[in-house]
C-alpha cells in the first residue's frame, strides 16, 4: 500500500513537472491523488503553487536581464 | 515510493511528468500502466492531441517562411511532375514540352528532369526531384501583364538603365538575356521575353545545383538554360 505523503523520487518528479508546467502538472497531481492521496495530494497542490511562484520570478528576472544585455 | 514491487515508470508521479514534459510517451505510459478510469484516459489525450493542431498550425506559419507551408500543402498540394497549369509532355530522349494552356505558349525542357508548379503560375525544373518547392534550378515565372508594351519593355531591359543585357528575338518577339556570374556556383541567367504588355521570365540559379547533389558545369547549365529560352513559342 502506498504512503499517503510525498517524499523521495515522488518528491523530486512533484518538483520537476510543477516547476515544467505548474497548472497542467498541478491539476493532473492534485486529481488523480485527491481521492485516494489527501495529504499527497494536497502537497503536489502545494508544491506547484510554489513552482509557479519560482517560474514567475525567474520570468521576470530573466526579463529584466534580457532588456539590460540588449540595452548595452 | 511506497510499493517497491512497482518500477518507477509505473508510477502515477512518472506518467504525470511525462505527461507534462514529453506528453506522447505519458500518453503511452497513462494507458499502458495507470489504473485510471478510461473516461480520464480519453479526456486527457484528447487534451494533449488537441493542443497538437495549434502548435502544428504554428509550425506551419513558421515553416511557410522558408517556402513550405503544411497547411498551403494541405489546401493546395503540389506534386513534383503534376502541373495543374502546364502540360508537360516528352518528345524525345533529350527534351519534352511544356505548354501553358491559359496563356497559350510553350517551351522545351530538359526529358530527364523534374518540374513542379510554381506560385502563382510558374513552374520550376531540376535535375532532381529532391527539394522541388524551393529547390528548382531553372524556373519560367509568373507571365506578368505590364500597363503597355513600353513598361513591359522597360522591365525586361532592367529599370536600372546600366543593365548588361543583351537584346534578342525568339519567336518573334522582342526578348533580352543577361548572363551575371555573381553566383559561386555559375551563371545567372534571365532571359525575359516580351510579347505585347505581356512579359515571360526564364531564370537558371545554379546555386541550387547544390540542394540537388547533381554535378552540371556552367556550360551544360547554360546550354539548357539557352535552350529551354529559345524553344519559347506562342501556340497560335
Amino acid at each position: 500500500m502506498d504512503e499517503d505523503i510525498l517524499r523521495g523520487r515522488e518528491k523530486v518528479i512533484v518538483w520537476i513537472a510543477g516547476l515544467a508546467n505548474p497548472l497542467i502538472a498541478g491539476f493532473l497531481f492534485y486529481y488523480s491523488w485527491r481521492k485516494k492521496f489527501p495529504n499527497k495530494a494536497k502537497q503536489a497542490n502545494t508544491i506547484s503553487f510554489l513552482a509557479l511562484g519560482i517560474d514567475l520570478t525567474l520570468y521576470l528576472l530573466l526579463q529584466n536581464w534580457f532588456k539590460l544585455s540588449n540595452t548595452f | 515510493m511506497g510499493n517497491p514491487s512497482k518500477p518507477i515508470w509505473q508510477s502515477d508521479a512518472f506518467i504525470i511528468l511525462c505527461l507534462v514534459i514529453f506528453w506522447p510517451a505519458g500518453i503511452f505510459l497513462m494507458w499502458k500502466y495507470s489504473p485510471w478510469r478510461k473516461f480520464v484516459k480519453g479526456l486527457l489525450t484528447a487534451f494533449f492531441l488537441i493542443g497538437v493542431i495549434p502548435l502544428l498550425f504554428i509550425w506551419s506559419l513558421l515553416s511557410g517562411l522558408r517556402g513550405y507551408s503544411l497547411i498551403d500543402n494541405l489546401l493546395n498540394p503540389r506534386t513534383v511532375n503534376q502541373s495543374k497549369l502546364y502540360n508537360c509532355v516528352v518528345l524525345n530522349f533529350d527534351w519534352g514540352k511544356c505548354t501553358n494552356r491559359k496563356h497559350n505558349f510553350s517551351f522545351e525542357y530538359p526529358a530527364k528532369w523534374s518540374y513542379i508548379d510554381l506560385k502563382p503560375e510558374g513552374i520550376g525544373f531540376s535535375p532532381s526531384d529532391k527539394n522541388m518547392s524551393d529547390g528548382f534550378v531553372i524556373s519560367m515565372g509568373s507571365p506578368s501583364e505590364w500597363k503597355s508594351e513600353e513598361e513591359a519593355k522597360k522591365f525586361a531591359n532592367g529599370y536600372s538603365g546600366s543593365s548588361s543585357r543583351q537584346e534578342t528575338t525568339i519567336d518573334g518577339l522582342y526578348a533580352t538575356k543577361d548572363y551575371k556570374a555573381f553566383s559561386e556556383n555559375g551563371i545567372v541567367a534571365t532571359a525575359v521575353i516580351v510579347d505585347g504588355k505581356t512579359t515571360y521570365e526564364f531564370m537558371s540559379l545554379p546555386d541550387n545545383l547544390k540542394k540537388a547533389s547533381v554535378s552540371l558545369t556552367n556550360s551544360e547549365l547554360q546550354s539548357i538554360f539557352d535552350h529551354m529560352a529559345n524553344s519559347f513559342a506562342k501556340e497560335k
